[in-house]
Formats: C-alpha cells, sequence, structure tokens
C-alpha cells in the first residue's frame, strides 16, 4: 500500500476528500498535528503548510481547517478500529502504531493511578501523526567500522532526539541481518518497546528490518533482552533507546554471553556519554566496541564521528 | 371417494403448515441460541484476546452457524478494508442484509443490532460489560421464546388439525 493511503486510511469516511487532496501535494510528509480547535498543520521538517477545507494547502493559519473535539474522537476511534479497548496500554503510553509503522502520539488529561502510574489519557485533544521513514542505505557508510574480519562490533549510535539514530539503526538491523559486503548475515532479535524500529502492528513488522530478524514488540526492553535470548537464540541484539538502570543490567548480560549489542542512546556527544552514571560500567567494561555521534547539518542527518573503545576518534570529518 | 381423498388433502395440508410453523418456531429459539452464542464469542475476544470488534468478528466467525457466520465474515472484511465507515454502521448494514434469512422479532434484532453501538469504550472492562448487558438480554428473550415453545406449538398443531376439519366440513 502507498505511503498516501496509508495515512489517508487514518481518517474517517467524511475526512477522507480533503486529505487526498492535501496529501498529494505534500512529497515527504513527515507530520501531521491535530490539536482541538486549531489550524491543523502539516510539516516536511523543513516547511509548515496549513490545511484549507477543501483540501488546498496554505501556509497562512487564518482560514486554515480546524479540527473539533468530535472530528479527533472520530480519528482517534477510527484509528482504534472503534475499539479503544484493544488499544487501552498504547494510550496509556501516549502513541499507537497504525499499519505502515506510522506513530501517533496523544496528549490530553492524564488520569493517574496512584502517584506514577498513568492509568489512561482521557480527552485527547492533540495527535501528532509521525509518518514512518525508511530510509535504504541511511547505516552504509557506518559497515565498514562495525566488522572486523566479518566479525560484528558491538555499536552504540548517540545522538539529540531528531538526528535520525533510529532511522540508522533501522537500516543497520536490516543489513546485518540479510548480510553485506563487510560480513554475513546474521539472526538478530530486536526488542522494540516502542514500536519504533519494527512499526510492528498486530505483532507484524511493517518495516523491512531483514530476513533473519525477530521483533518482540511492546517489550520492555530490560525483560524482552532476556526473552530473546532465552527463545530465539540471537547473534546481535537490536535497541532503540537505552535509559533505565535495568537495561544496563540485560546489556551487560547479553554482552557477557556473547551476543553482539547494536543499541541507540540520547546524547549530545561523548562527552554526554562519559557523564552519563549509568553509563560508567558499560563504559569501564568495555562492552561496545563503536559510538557513533550523529548530529544534524543543514537539515540533513550526518555522522559526526565514531569512537573506538577506548573512546577515540576514528575518522576526522 | 373424492371427496374422502379431497378431505384427507386439505387436512394434511392444515396439517402440514403447523407442522412448518412449529419448525418456524423451533429455529427462531436456535437462532436466538445462535445469537447467544455469537455474543459470547465476541465477549471472549474482547475480554481475553483484546481483539478490536472487526478482528474479533473475524475470529468468531468460523464457530458460528449461518447466516450469522457470513454476517460476521462480511463485517470483518468490510472492517479490514478500511473504507471510513464506523463499525456500527458496517455492523448495522450487514445485519439488515440478512434480515431475509433471520426470524428473529423486531426487539431481538434490536438487541442484536445494538452490538454495534458497543465501540468507543476505552475501559476493557466497560466494554465488557456492555456486551454482557446485550448477552443478559438475549438469554431472557430466548428463556422467554423457549417457555412458550410447548404450548404455542401444541396450539399451533391443534389449531392446524382443527381448521382442516373445519374447512374440510365447509366444503362437503
Amino acid at each position: 500500500m502507498a505511503k498516501k493511503d496509508e495515512i489517508l486510511g487514518l481518517f474517517p469516511d467524511y475526512l477522507r476528500e480533503m486529505w487526498q487532496e492535501a496529501l498529494q501535494k505534500v512529497e515527504s510528509l513527515q507530520e501531521i498535528r491535530l490539536r482541538n480547535e486549531k489550524p491543523v498543520l502539516l510539516s516536511d521538517g523543513r516547511r509548515e503548510w496549513f490545511i484549507r477545507k477543501d483540501g488546498r494547502l496554505t501556509e497562512q493559519a487564518e482560514g486554515a481547517f480546524r479540527m473539533g473535539e468530535k472530528e479527533l474522537e472520530a480519528v482517534l476511534n477510527h484509528v482504534c478500529q472503534y475499539s479503544l479497548y484493544a488499544y487501552e496500554d498504547e494510550i496509556r503510553q501516549g502513541y499507537l502504531t497504525v499499519p505502515g509503522g506510522h506513530r501517533i502520539g496523544l496528549a490530553g488529561q492524564v488520569v493517574l493511578e496512584g502517584k506514577e502510574k498513568i492509568r489512561t489519557i482521557k480527552h485527547i485533544s492533540y495527535m501528532n501523526i509521525r509518518i514512518s521513514r525508511e530510509v535504504f542505505g541511511a547505516a552504509d557508510s557506518l559497515l565498514p567500522f562495525l566488522y572486523e574480519r566479518g566479525n560484528f562490533r558491538n555499536v552504540m549510535l548517540i545522538s539529540p532526539p531528531g538526528c535520525g539514530k533510529t532511522t540508522v539503526l533501522r537500516d543497520l538491523i536490516r543489513q546485518v541481518s540479510d548480510g553485506n559486503r563487510y560480513g554475513e548475515g546474521r539472526t538478530v532479535g530486536v526488542v522494540d518497546e516502542r514500536s519504533e524500529l519494527a512499526g510492528a502492528y498486530l505483532g507484524r513488522a511493517q518495516n523491512n528490518l531483514g530476513i533473519r530478524t525477530d521483533v518482540l514488540d511492546a517489550c520492555p526492553k530490560s525483560i524482552g533482552m532476556l526473552l530473546l535470548i532465552r527463545s530465539m537464540s540471537p547473534k546481535i541484539i537490536a535497541i532503540d533507546e537505552l535509559g533505565e538502570r535495568e537495561d544496563m543490567e540485560a546489556v551487560k548480560q547479553a554482552a557477557l554471553s556473547g551476543i553482539g549489542l547494536m543499541v541507540t542512546v540520547h546524547g549530545e556527544g561523548i562527552e554526554d556519554i562519559k557523564r552519563r552514571l549509568f553509563l560508567q560500567d558499560i563504559l569501564k567494561k568495555r562492552l561496545f566496541k563503536r559510538f557513533v555521534v550523529l548530529h544534524k547539518e543543514n537539515g540533513q542527518c550526518r555522522i559526526k564521528d565514531i569512537y573506538d573503545e577506548e573512546l577515540k576518534s576514528c575518522l576526522n570529518y | 371417494m373424492f371427496k374422502l381423498l379431497g378431505a384427507a388433502f386439505i387436512v394434511g395440508g392444515c396439517i402440514a403448515y403447523g407442522l412448518l410453523e412449529k419448525a418456524r418456531m423451533l429455529l427462531h429459539i436456535k437462532q436466538l441460541k445462535e445469537a447467544e452464542k455469537l455474543m459470547e464469542y465476541l465477549e471472549s475476544e474482547i475480554t481475553y484476546g483484546k481483539a478490536s470488534l472487526g478482528a474479533a468478528c473475524g475470529e468468531s466467525a468460523n464457530r458460528v452457524e449461518e447466516p450469522y457466520a457470513g454476517f460476521l465474515k462480511r463485517v470483518y472484511e468490510i472492517s479490514m478494508e478500511n473504507e471510513g465507515q464506523p463499525f456500527g454502521d458496517i455492523w448495522k448494514k450487514e445485519l439488515l442484509a440478512i434480515s431475509s434469512k433471520l426470524l428473529l422479532k423486531d426487539e431481538e434484532r434490536e438487541i442484536l443490532s445494538c452490538f454495534g453501538n458497543c465501540s468507543g469504550y476505552m475501559d476493557t472492562k466497560l466494554q465488557q460489560t456492555s456486551v454482557e448487558r446485550l448477552l443478559t438480554e438475549m438469554k431472557k428473550r430466548t428463556g422467554v421464546t423457549e417457555a412458550a415453545y410447548a404450548d404455542k406449538s401444541r396450539v399451533v398443531f391443534c389449531l392446524s388439525a382443527a381448521g382442516g376439519m373445519v374447512l374440510t366440513m365447509i366444503l362437503i
């Protein structure tokens, strides 16, 4: 199914005519922002447009189409196949993954259970439809640094949000799984807690993660890693956005079992990573052989630097 | 001789009509019970499998008899086609499409039709309760119909036989 049809499928029938018109005009749509009684916004990462009721795009907010409470509710209901209960857990986490691997971020009134646990989000008044993009070849320039005589080296991708960590990791998984000119294909286990890598819908990966990849969708990383090791015997495990102490324990356990690792971490650069307390032990034990720092340059995601296990730069850009 | 043969035909025809009516009543009860079963399967898919309403229809389609099996299959297929129609509309439209095959009374059809309105609950428990309420209603209707069946069928049979005899006497 074409990406535009997938996006169109997110809207109930009475809104489709308007969206059909609009979606034809935006080539590389990245985001659609729906806010209660606010103009609907479309963005391709560099430019923003508002949408008129007739589907035409405009750069003026005045006269732009505003989604009301009922329309937002209709979109949410439609996306959830009129079965909100079936998406209870996702709504609680604040996002939904839809066919095609696209994600819809949700915000509204949070209902707490106790003091820290979210029971649900009600009166959902803000939605952010993030269009999933697979960039084949995004990891091409990394591959020569990640193999040593055909053996894969554990890698940590580091960047601030929006610099393409997940996109690079997704392509890396695919290339490692399928095999590439630097190494043969390997079994990769993916613990996709937020359904961002595989974009799984009903347990099935919507993105191409390669022929030797097994995906554990919507599972907490620390539990998922151990579960995959026990059940699927992966040669390499891939995880997006490491960030908690329990994750580190599972990472250590996996590395000590001889399993390769591909992970991403939020961070400004290698210095930032060195300061993180939860990463200290991993750095000390030299569990990762490559640290790749990504950044954004002129709106494009690029590799800033690659470091070895001693945190020395492997290249100079 | 011909009169006797004609009388036998008339009485036989009336009795056959009575038996047919009795069979219809039995089929009505069977359809009510099948509707109950349908709701129970849907409820279990919703609560245990956390399946969406459309998917629950697909899963349950093979476990019930016609005309419900075809009906659920159609609802599932249309839901998956994602043409943008609300689930409730699809459910009602498809229920209407099989109405000629259903012997259910208006109130019973209404209960079945109400399932289409049971969407939009964020809480599984609430969703379950709403289906359970319909299931209870349906069970009540089945109970009443079943209890009345013995008397009603006897009355229908006697009336049809008596009607045949009266008609014969009039014609002779």
